[in-house]
């Protein structure tokens, strides 16, 4: 008996060691599950330790690093999820609850057949946020009357009450507030849920191939190009019928959310690729996957690109100018098809810019560098209120 | 540091665990435990060790000053009624002081503030430990104790600290030095420390996500049945809660040769508030009758006396629990309750089927717990309306507002199963296999836990890319 005694103390006290073991010595620089950096046990010091933060940060660590913690986590959340999910099917027929009503889910809301949405961002609940970001944007088009700048705004779920129809009127505010002609600025408009689900993914916070084809038409109408625009060569393939975007990793829920991808087909011309400022096959992964050789689950940033610092295409016409297009993750999937029109696209993300290229984005510099005289700004709610997109200041 | 953290189970618990059995020293091993008790209490509380230090010193002189003077009664029972008040003092400046002030500024028409006290944690438990130590050794039920390192071990033992149990100094006082420690007890021990684990993280927060999304929610969309469902909710929770960690702090003092007595005999059970109070924090209301009631009188006086002792202790009872009005309010309700238990209802109750009368007593801890847990009066006052007054509850609302209750649910009846004996109820063997058996079962709990407390964080971060 006293064997199996010993046993059973010696095995859980492995199971603590381990955890501990493994972030002293072992630990993680990356939390893949979650997406973020893996907490690590922080430098000691007196002060660190009566305030407190010594203790979190410890706790944090742990946290990511014992073994097998992102895969508990995920097993966890999707159990939790799928059992919500499908109590919540048949409950909510059972309650009468429609689809045009919102069903909160884990800080997310459902809406029509399976919608992830967001909640609606009201112009007074980020007023201040706006009102800088105006400030900052119209100094910078001051301080640079050579160049030509065009805002974007793409308006999602943020920007609408499925329920009641109701605009946050976000946009209106933007093209009130920007000091560019009217001909520069476009907002890409939703207008109620049908607009919103025949352009969204429903797990997804971005666009989806018909809602960014569309964008990138409007964008090309905004940018003045004249030439014909690309257009899919033929009907939508269906990649997967499992995709299950970030929404759905937002509220624990992937692979319990999940939905059909589809992408258009497109003949693009030849282009060269640099990312971060080191040469690429690509960006993103297309042709693979649309010729069915991806070999890797289909992701919005896998088939259309990632987020990048710098990311430069460049077809080697001569004559067509170049254009600089300031934004984040919803322009990766017009990326190629506007760069088909220039000699050079160059895209910058100003959220990764200066840990990419190893200094901090210089507007005067990098225009006359690189010979722009277009700017497009182009994003949503986010790149319009948050400080990480400012262009400059 | 709370025994749920991955920093006690993957830090703190193998530094402990370890290290202990490797010392082969009595000496050795106490050191290491008051070393790790001290770190353990100034992990969360850094500033405040130095009060709980101080406090013990107090006691520690108090009590060679009362064996000093043994004959000398007058100035013995001075120095005993100077050390409790010393002691108390600490206890109402650091718990009670902002309470009383801000109620006189608004009774009298009093000018100014003071400063915002934290609380420190666990002063309410070590305070009534270290008064426990000083009146048994002014009873004489005690020896002195003329090592302050083990003075200081009793009260700041880390199993014990923050939530109790209150263990009495005559409880451990032998097996601070001769005590026995045995892998038998290490394993039972352990086990007992992860079944608590198990009603903490599993049961206790599962009932929790019920009782906070529904009185954490818009009060409008929440009627009667969900009132209901929250206050049961709630009574799983903290049931679960404070007899889970009770179970750790138990299991913890096993696994290191100590052996405190129980806290919790499934007060669910009970079929009055009177045995209620029997079965639910044992340690507390028997300090209460031994400390409190009994010096009063107890029972043993007249009519009127007898009714003031049982309003002043439950008044205090309710009062220790916390420095708000709610508190002392749900002390007096179990106050009313008992007299007229006393009075009227138990002979009543008697006669009444075994099933009636716990529904009886479910009902008004139920609703006790009501009392307990909202301390915004106006939300109480709510909860308290809706409760008795019908309103309906549209399914819909509900689960629109969250759908997350449709998870959470799952846990309540599982909480209710476990609030009874049912484990009790199993077969139960001493052979090789058997026990094998059921330590696989537990290192199950263990590792499931594990993954509760695990995914109790899930911060994902959607704009960061690799």
């Amino acid at each position: 008996m006293k064997k199996i005694h010993i046993l059973f103390v010696c095995g859980v006290m492995a199971v603590l060691v381990a955890g501990l073991a493994r972030t002293l010595l072992f630990p993680e620089e990356i939390n893949t599950y979650e997406n973020r950096y893996a907490g690590q046990i922080p430098a000691f010091s007196a002060e660190s330790y009566l305030d407190g933060s010594f203790q979190d940060g410890v706790d944090t660590a742990l946290m990511d690093q014992i073994p097998l913690a992102q895969t508990m986590k995920s097993l966890y959340n999707r159990v939790t999820a799928g059992f919500q999910k499908g109590t919540l099917d048949w409950t909510g027929r059972l309650a009468g609850i429609s689809g045009d009503q919102y069903v909160d889910f884990n800080g997310l809301r459902l809406f029509g057949e399976g919608y992830l949405t967001y909640w609606p961002r009201y112009v007074g609940s980020v007023q201040a946020e706006l009102e800088a970001k105006c400030q900052s944007l119209n100094d910078t088009f001051a301080r640079h009357p050579d160049l030509e700048f065009y805002a974007y705004y793409i308006e999602k779920d943020t920007d609408m009450d499925f329920e009641t129809g109701g605009k946050t009127g976000l946009s209106q505010y933007l093209l009130e507030h920007l000091n560019l002609p009217q001909g520069r600025m476009g907002v890409y408009t939703i207008d109620s849920f049908q607009d919103f689900s025949a352009n969204f993914y429903k797990t997804d916070a971005h666009w989806n191939h018909q809602g960014s084809y569309r964008g990138y038409c409007q964008l090309a109408q905004l940018l003045g190009i004249r030439e014909a625009l690309l257009e899919p060569t033929g009907e939508a393939v269906h990649l997967s019928s499992t995709f299950s975007g970030k929404k759905a990793s937002t509220v624990g829920a992937e692979g319990v959310f999940t939905e059909d991808f589809y992408g258009y087909p497109y003949a693009f011309p030849a282009m060269t690729v640099t990312i971060d400022g080191a040469p690429a096959e690509d960006y993103g992964n297309q042709a693979a996957y649309l010729a069915g050789e991806a070999g890797e689950p289909v992701s919005y940033g896998g088939y259309y690109g990632g987020d990048n610092g710098e990311t430069v295409l460049s077809t080697g016409t001569q004559g067509r100018g170049n254009l600089l297009v300031v934004g984040e993750s919803f322009d990766n999937a017009v990326l190629k098809l506007l760069a088909s029109h220039y000699d050079t696209l160059y895209s910058v993300d100003l959220r990764y810019y200066a840990h990419s290229m190893g200094e901090p984005f210089d507007l005067s510099s990098y225009v006359q560098e690189h010979q722009i005289t277009k700017v497009l700004l182009v994003g949503n709610i986010d790149f319009y209120i948050q400080d990480a997109f400012n262009l400059e200041g | 540091m709370v025994f749920s953290s991955l920093t006690f189970l993957c830090l703190f618990l193998p530094l402990a665990v370890i290290p202990y059995y490797l010392c082969k020293n009595r000496t050795w091993r106490n050191g290491l435990l008051l070393v790790l008790s001290l770190l353990f209490y100034s992990w969360g509380e850094p500033k405040y060790v130095v009060m709980m230090l101080v406090a013990t010193v107090v006691a520690y002189l108090g009590g060679l000053a009362m064996a000093a003077w043994r004959d000398k009664p007058r100035a013995r029972r001075a120095m005993f009624v100077v050390t409790v008040v010393l002691v108390v003092l600490n206890l109402l400046v650091f718990k009670y002081l902002n309470f009383f002030w801000d109620n006189l500024t608004r009774l009298l028409p009093v000018q100014g503030t003071i400063p915002e006290i934290a609380l420190p944690i666990g002063i309410s438990f070590y305070t009534f430990q270290i008064l426990s130590y000083v009146i048994d050794l002014y009873r004489g039920k005690v020896k002195l104790q003329r090592n302050f390192f083990y003075l200081l071990l009793y009260i700041s033992f880390f199993p014990q600290l923050i939530a109790g149990p209150i263990v009495r100094y005559s409880t451990i006082e032998e097996e601070i030095l001769h005590r026995k420690e045995s892998w038998e007890d290490v394993a039972a021990g352990l086990r007992r420390f992860i079944l608590g684990l198990g009603k903490k993280v599993i049961l206790a927060n599962g009932a929790a996500a019920v009782a906070e999304l529904i009185y954490g929610g818009n009060p409008e969309i929440y009627g009667t049945v969900m009132y209901w469902l929250a206050a049961f909710a709630y009574t799983m929770q903290i049931y679960f809660d404070f007899s889970g960690y009770s179970d750790m702090a138990i299991g913890l003092g096993r696994m290191f040769g100590f052996h405190f007595l129980e806290n919790f005999n499934y007060p669910y059970l009970s079929r009055s508030a009177t045995e209620f109070w029997r079965r639910w924090h044992i340690s507390l209301s028997s300090w209460f009758r031994d400390y409190i009631y009994i010096p009063l009188g107890g029972s043993r006086v007249s009519r009127g006396k007898w009714v003031r002792n049982i309003l002043v202790v439950w008044g205090l009872t309710g009062f220790w629990h916390g420095a708000e009005w709610n508190f002392i309010l749900w002390g007096l309700y179990y106050a009313g309750l008992l007299l007229l238990e006393k009075f009227v209802l138990s002979r009543v109750l008697e006669k009444l089927p075994a099933l009636v009368q716990w529904i009886y007593a479910f009902f008004v801890v139920n609703l006790g717990w009501v009392l307990f847990n909202l301390t915004d009066f106006s939300q109480l006052t709510h909860a308290l309306h809706t409760m008795f007054v019908w309103q309906g509850t549209s399914l819909a609302q509900v689960i629109s507002a969250d759908s997350g209750i449709l998870f959470a649910l799952l846990y309540l009846p599982l909480a209710f199963l476990f609030s009874f004996p049912v484990a009790k109820k199993l077969p139960k063997r001493q052979t090789p296999g058997w026990v094998l058996l059921e330590d696989g079962l537990y290192g199950l709990l263990f590792l499931l836990c594990m993954v509760c407390i695990v995914s109790s964080v899930y911060n994902p971060f959607i704009y960061f890319r690799f």
